[in-house]
This record gives structure tokens, sequence and C-alpha cells, in this order.
């Protein structure tokens, strides 16, 4: 009961959906920034999954580091949080799923995560990361607000906690 | 279930949002490119004459797939070495040589031996688009008088 419990506690905790928001939104506006003016080496990266039909590679290309670009800022700047973290759940299920499949057939090919090419060949730690930027999307998209700047859910927590202090006499 | 749908509804703006800006900053970027790729090509062979004319030309990149003493002994001259068992240490320096658009044309000791059929492959399924399998190998481009080096170099 206190493990469920616990569970609970920590999936709609504001204050570590705060810290998950920062550290999703860098990784996501991070991966964007080689891939969003120049779309071709990150089509290369996609086409070498073999997963997606040739006519959905170019167009995934362009569209999706917007999609990383638009999300990790809108988990920075605390707007529109939960459909962030939806967003960056669904991104990294995807991810995740195409590193499995790759993996699983043994494709020497780069992960094509953060930038287009040159990458070092894919391994267990991109998938791992995956993973982890999935649970941060599921854990953002259950506790974070709608409207929440990055300071607000720390000066609330910091004004309950002087609330309920008993102040001492005479101080 | 408020919640749920209010998420939904911002997550389906953030992808609007994002696909709009995209598809614009493709259009006005130089290094854009078509919304939908070009095929590959189909063809899984090619013949010695059309072979010779993409070599003189400089329209294709022939790889040798044989074992580096046959490479060193003679090869296709411009050819790369690419022995069948050395592919994947050599996948890095591929990427970076040959564009995944360049047509290539691999070959070995015969027309229909395993190691081009099995490296041309391995090529396709790393990426590169128009790979073709050299019919009558380097014995059939020998014997034709095409050009040929020996040694290490291409």
């Amino acid at each position: 009961m206190t493990g469920g419990r616990g569970i609970r506690n920590w999936s709609t905790d504001r204050r570590i959906a705060l810290v998950l928001r920062f550290a999703a939104g860098a990784v996501l506006v991070y991966a964007s920034r080689d891939k969003l003016f120049d779309p071709q080496p990150f089509a290369d990266a996609i086409d070498d999954y073999r997963v997606l039909p040739l006519a959905l590679v170019n167009l995934s290309a362009i569209v999706v580091p917007w999609v990383e670009l638009i999300t990790g800022l809108c988990l920075i700047v605390g707007l529109w949080a939960p459909g962030a973290g939806l967003v960056t759940a669904a991104l990294a299920a995807v991810y995740t799923g195409a590193l499995t499949s790759a993996l699983l057939r043994g494709l020497e090919i780069g992960c094509g995560c953060f930038a287009g090419k040159g990458e070092a060949p894919l391994s267990f730690t991109d998938l791992g990361l995956r993973i982890a930027l999935f649970a941060a999307g599921l854990q953002i998209a259950a506790a974070a607000r709608f409207v929440d700047w990055p300071l607000s859910t720390l000066n609330r927590s910091a004004t309950r906690r002087r609330r309920a202090t008993p102040t001492t006499p005479g101080a | 279930m408020r919640r749920l749908t209010l998420s939904l509804a911002c997550a389906a703006g953030i992808v609007v949002l994002a696909a709009s800006l995209g598809l614009l900053a493709n259009a006005v970027s130089g290094a854009g490119v078509p919304l939908i790729a070009e095929s590959a090509s189909p063809g899984r062979t090619i013949e010695l004459v059309e072979a010779r004319r993409a070599h003189a030309n400089g329209d294709a990149t022939f790889i040798d797939a044989r074992h580096r003493d046959d490479y060193r002994a003679g090869h296709i001259a411009g050819s790369l070495s690419t022995p069948l068992a050395e592919r994947g240490a050599q996948l890095e320096d591929l990427r970076r040589e040959l564009p995944r658009t360049r047509p290539l044309v691999v070959y070995c000791e015969a027309g229909e031996c395993t190691s081009a059929m099995v490296l041309g492959a391995w090529l396709s399924s790393n990426g590169w688009r128009d790979v073709r399998v050299l019919s009558g190998g380097y014995p059939g481009w020998a014997a034709a008088g095409f050009p040929i080096s020996r040694g290490e170099g291409p």
C-alpha cells in the first residue's frame, strides 16, 4: 500500500514535474538544433532504419525536428506542459520502437537522435535515454499545470512551507 | 477526463504549429528537401557496357567485394576495396565518402558471386539507394579490355 501511494505521489508531484520539464525540454531543444534547416542528413538517418515507406521519410525529417523544438520550448517555459508531456512520450515511444527494431535486426547505423549524420553507431544507451524520456513525458502529462512558468511551482511550495511553519513568539 | 481532453488538444496544437513551421522553414531554407523522396532504383544488376559508360562518365562508384590480395593483384580502375568480411569496420568511412544518392556498382570474382550480392544487399540496407552488381564481375571487365589498376590504391 505504502509503495503504491509512493508511486502515486511521485507521478503527481509538481516539483518532480518541474525538474523533468527542464531536463526533457533541454534534451528536445538540443536534439532539434542541427536538423531544423538541413533535413537531408536526418532524412538519411530515418531511411537507415528501414521502417518508414520512402514517401514518408522526407516529410518526417521536415516535421519531427520542429515538433521537438516547439515541445521542448513549451516544457521549458511551462506553457501547455501536459500536452507537451504527451507529445514527448509519443515521440519517445516512436524512437524506442525504432531503436529496438534496429538493434534486434543488428543494423550498423547511427542513432540520428541528436544529429542527422556523423554519430556513433546506436547503442543500448540511446535506447535507455528514450525510455527515460518516455517516463518523463508521462509524469509531466500527469502532474504539470497547463500554464506554469518555471519558478512559480517553487514559489508556491516555498509559500506553503512558510505558512505551515509556526511563528516563534517575539520573533 | 477533462484534463486528458485538454492535454490532447494542447498536444495537437503543438504538432500542427510545429508541422506548419517545419514546412515553412523547408520551403525558405536553401537546404530544403522535396516532400517526397526519390524512389530507389529497382535494378539489381548492371551489364558490362552500361557499367563501362557509367565508369567513363564518373556516374558511379565501383566497389570491390573481393579479398584485399585479389584487389592488389588487379581491380577496376578507381574502385574502392571493401572486402565482405571488413564491411562493418568500413561503414563510417563509406558514409563519409559516398553520398546515399551516389550510384554504386559492386563486383567480385564472377558474375553471380555471393560476396558482391551480399555486399550489395548490405549497402542497400544501410541506406544507399542505387546499388547494383556487375554482370561478369572483374574477370568479365578485364577480359573486355576495360581500365584496370594494380596495387593498394584505387
